[in-house]
């Protein structure tokens, strides 16, 4: 099961679990706790908040109880608590209630949920090794442009906190440093941010976005693993002169990172028309079949209304012509990319170096993406759907 | 008795393990292991870019001159049903339907081109040969149509021209061999509209596979099948989906056909020059044990024999004497019953005499008195 911002939102909003406390204005420390050693209890210490999981793993532990007990515990005590005084409808009480999918189902979700309040930032400029620099009372040194990281935006895509605070809600350069440390499991700064088969890391999330069908079409083709100039730019966009005007102090950088996505303008991506031919004929071969009437237009338009629909999207297509890339990769982007064939031939031949011959990278490229991209029309062995048989 | 079924298998196990030792030791000596040949060519058939068109089924046709089948190439109606390969159709594509999910997988089935062919070491008039080039190409003038190769065949390809009554062949794919003599790429190959197929050196081929795994994790199954199964085939696949899912076997494991069978065929030898020996001794040693056996029973026999007689015999004098003796008992018994009788007879007499004497000797009293 998830709990996810929808389920918080009804809990925290839910007048019956109010704690009884004066004190607490909220509902967050009826489950929010600390452990108090010398006490010997648990206590609510407002702005500590972090998930569960973060004390409670998923085995018992000298420091906590496994996840499992807990939740049953905390959980379901409280939920046939609020059932017996039958104030309200309540949680689930059996089994099925959290563990069926089926079940799941049935629990009203609630599409806009305010902001969750636990003092984080809005915006956050990632400039870490110019902040020890600055520290430690040096010269910041310009290396890669400072990243500015739109938290807020990303706490709407997401379904949960944890998508990317996997074990605290501290900043990833906490546990993550530049060097690396036990706390972070050694996991450099640099690779928290960019491992690529790492869903909680920046570039590895988004690789994941790619796979949505609106996106799927290009990228199911594409190497996933390239990251040239061009992409590492798409974030390291701060973009200073020398490293004498990074801001030292730190409500500057806010400012900075805030005037960054204050920037940020996406309008709906759109090519000139006159550089996007209508129709291409596909006749420079032709042997069982006539030549085929390229749609190209059509394509251009369909992918792009696609893309559009996406924030994301738009955010890394903003180069002129990135888009075109999907068919016309290992192009430059340019309204005049090299035709097809003068990369694939047109002869059949044996494969040396899997780069395809003409037929394939053709059939390659247009199937595979109507495939990815849920297009069932024509079918991929609907030939004359395409081209005309000779007769 | 003579030998037990346990004892004459245990023999049997003996040697054959003796044979099997005498057989590695031999290959281990020659340090001798068969890589296939360096120039192999094979094919790569990517199945996740397999859409099912049937395209390599019809250039197969065509090239090879194979009779045009009852339904056209161009109705895929019948891939709703599994096929194999027969004496006139050298590949089928056969559809899987994976799970719940829409789209079908396409997998391509020919003869995979082994390195080390099942077919041919099963083949005992050598019809079957390993070109250099990669193709297992079959000799039809020599064939006798034992069908062993269809048998030994771990992918069941071969087939037979059972209604050809007078000169029936083996038939399988050949990878096109004259068209590659020729410099052309195989028919189905060539067709191939998605170059889910292509052609190459089979070294190049398996760099190529695994730079498409390595580019597309998420896409491919992390293993190219053919690469080692039977020892490694010509044709080469990989795939999105588990190859158990889609008709191919996976319990093939690594080792050639003929690595396989060398052990116990290089054993054949040995068997044959030892059977003969071997048999006539277990014959010699089982027919001496009846006689030691039948000998030893006669004697047993007699001997119990003797002994059954000394011990009647003495039975016999005992039970005479015993007889013997119940009568004189009897006879003394009788005598003696018959004298005690006569004694008490005679009392009895006497007594009865006295008695009269008494009464005589009374009455002359009384007669006196009278």
């Amino acid at each position: 099961m998830a709990f996810d911002k929808s389920l918080h939102y009804r809990h925290v909003s839910a007048e019956a679990i109010r704690p009884i406390e004066k004190d607490q204005k909220d509902n967050c420390g009826a489950c929010h706790h600390e452990y108090d050693k010398k006490a010997r209890k648990t206590v609510y210490v407002p702005g500590k908040e972090g998930a569960c999981q973060y004390c409670h793993l998923k085995t018992d532990t000298k420091e906590a109880r496994s996840v499992q007990t807990v939740t049953h515990e905390s959980c379901l005590n409280c939920h046939l608590a609020i059932k017996a005084k039958k104030v309200i409808k309540t949680g689930p009480t059996v089994c099925e209630g959290c563990h069926s999918s089926e079940f799941q189902k049935s629990i009203k979700v609630i599409d806009s949920v305010p902001r969750i309040q636990r003092k984080q930032p809005d915006a956050v400029l990632m400039a870490t090794a110019m902040n020890q620099a600055i520290a430690a009372g040096k010269e910041p040194l310009m290396g890669i442009s400072p990243v500015v990281f739109d938290h807020k935006m990303h706490e709407t895509s997401e379904k949960t906190c944890q998508s990317c605070h996997h074990a605290s809600l501290e900043k990833c350069s906490a546990c993550h440093t530049t060097t690396g440390d036990k706390k972070g499991d050694f996991i450099t700064l640099e690779k928290a941010m960019h491992a690529l088969r790492d869903t909680q890391s920046c570039v590895g999330c988004h690789a994941q976005a790619q796979k949505k069908q609106d996106c799927a079409g290009c990228h199911t083709q594409m190497t996933s693993k390239k990251m040239d100039q061009q992409a590492c730019k798409s974030c390291h966009s701060i973009e200073l002169a020398d490293a004498k005007r990074f801001p030292a102090k730190s409500e500057d950088q806010v400012k900075l990172a805030h005037s960054a996505i204050a920037g940020r303008k996406m309008p709906p991506i759109a090519y000139d028309k006159k550089d996007i031919p209508e129709k291409v004929a596909i006749d420079v071969m032709k042997k069982d079949y006539e030549a085929a009437a390229f749609p190209h237009r059509k394509v251009v338009d369909t992918l792009l209304a696609r893309l559009n629909k996406d924030t994301m999207g738009k955010y890394f297509h903003k180069d002129m012509y990135s888009m075109c890339q999907g068919c016309h990769h290992n192009s430059p982007m340019t309204a005049t990319p090299p035709k097809c064939v003068t990369c694939h031939s047109i002869a059949p031949q044996k494969a040396s170096n899997g780069r395809p011959g003409l037929k394939g990278a053709y059939h390659g490229q247009c199937i595979g993406c109507h495939d990815q991209m849920g297009i069932e029309k024509p079918a991929a062995t609907a030939c004359i759907e395409c081209h005309k048989k000779k007769s | 008795m003579g030998i037990s079924r346990r004892k004459f298998l245990g023999w049997f196990g003996g040697l054959s393990a003796t044979a099997a030792t005498a057989a590695s030791t031999a290959i281990a000596g020659g340090n001798h292991h068969f890589e296939g040949h360096p120039d192999t060519m094979g094919v790569l058939h990517d199945i996740n870019r397999c859409i099912g068109c049937r395209k390599c089924e019809e250039a197969c046709n065509t090239v090879n001159e194979l009779p045009k089948p009852e339904k056209p190439f161009d109705d895929l109606s019948v891939l709703d049903q599994k096929r194999r390969t027969h004496a006139d159709v050298y590949t089928v594509v056969n559809q899987f339907k994976i799970g719940n999910e829409k789209k079908h997988v396409h997998v391509k089935k020919q003869c995979n081109h082994c390195m080390e062919p099942a077919c041919a070491s099963a083949c005992f008039v050598k019809a079957f040969k390993k070109m250099p080039n990669g193709s297992v190409v079959y000799d039809e003038s020599v064939c006798v149509g034992c069908r062993y190769c269809m048998i030994a065949c771990p992918f069941n390809i071969p087939a037979y021209e059972y209604d050809n009554a007078f000169s029936p062949k083996v038939t399988k794919c050949t990878l096109c061999y004259p068209r590659v003599q020729k410099g052309l790429l195989p028919g189905c190959v060539e067709a191939c509209p998605k170059e889910a197929l292509i052609y190459g050196n089979r070294k190049e081929l398996i760099k190529i596979a695994r730079e498409r795994i390595n580019k597309h994790p998420d896409q491919y199954i992390d293993h190219i099948y053919g690469e080692h199964e039977m020892g490694g085939t010509s044709w080469l696949y990989i795939s999105g989906t588990p190859f158990s899912e889609i008709g191919m076997r996976e319990d093939l494991g690594v080792t050639s056909a003929p690595e396989l069978t060398s052990g116990p065929l290089s054993a054949v030898p040995i068997v044959v020059g030892l059977w003969p020996v071997l048999l006539t001794g277990i014959y010699a040693i089982s027919k001496r044990k009846d006689k030691v056996a039948e000998e030893e029973k006669a004697e047993a026999v007699k001997a119990a024999e003797n002994a059954a007689d000394e011990e009647m015999k003495k039975q016999i004098a005992k039970i005479k004497q015993d007889a013997a003796k119940d009568k004189e008992a009897a006879i003394k018994r009788e005598v003696k019953n018959a004298l005690d009788e006569a004694a008490k007879e005679a009392e009895e007499k006497a007594k009865a005499a006295a008695e009269l004497t008494e009464t005589a000797d009374a009455a002359p009293e009384k007669k006196e008195d009278e």
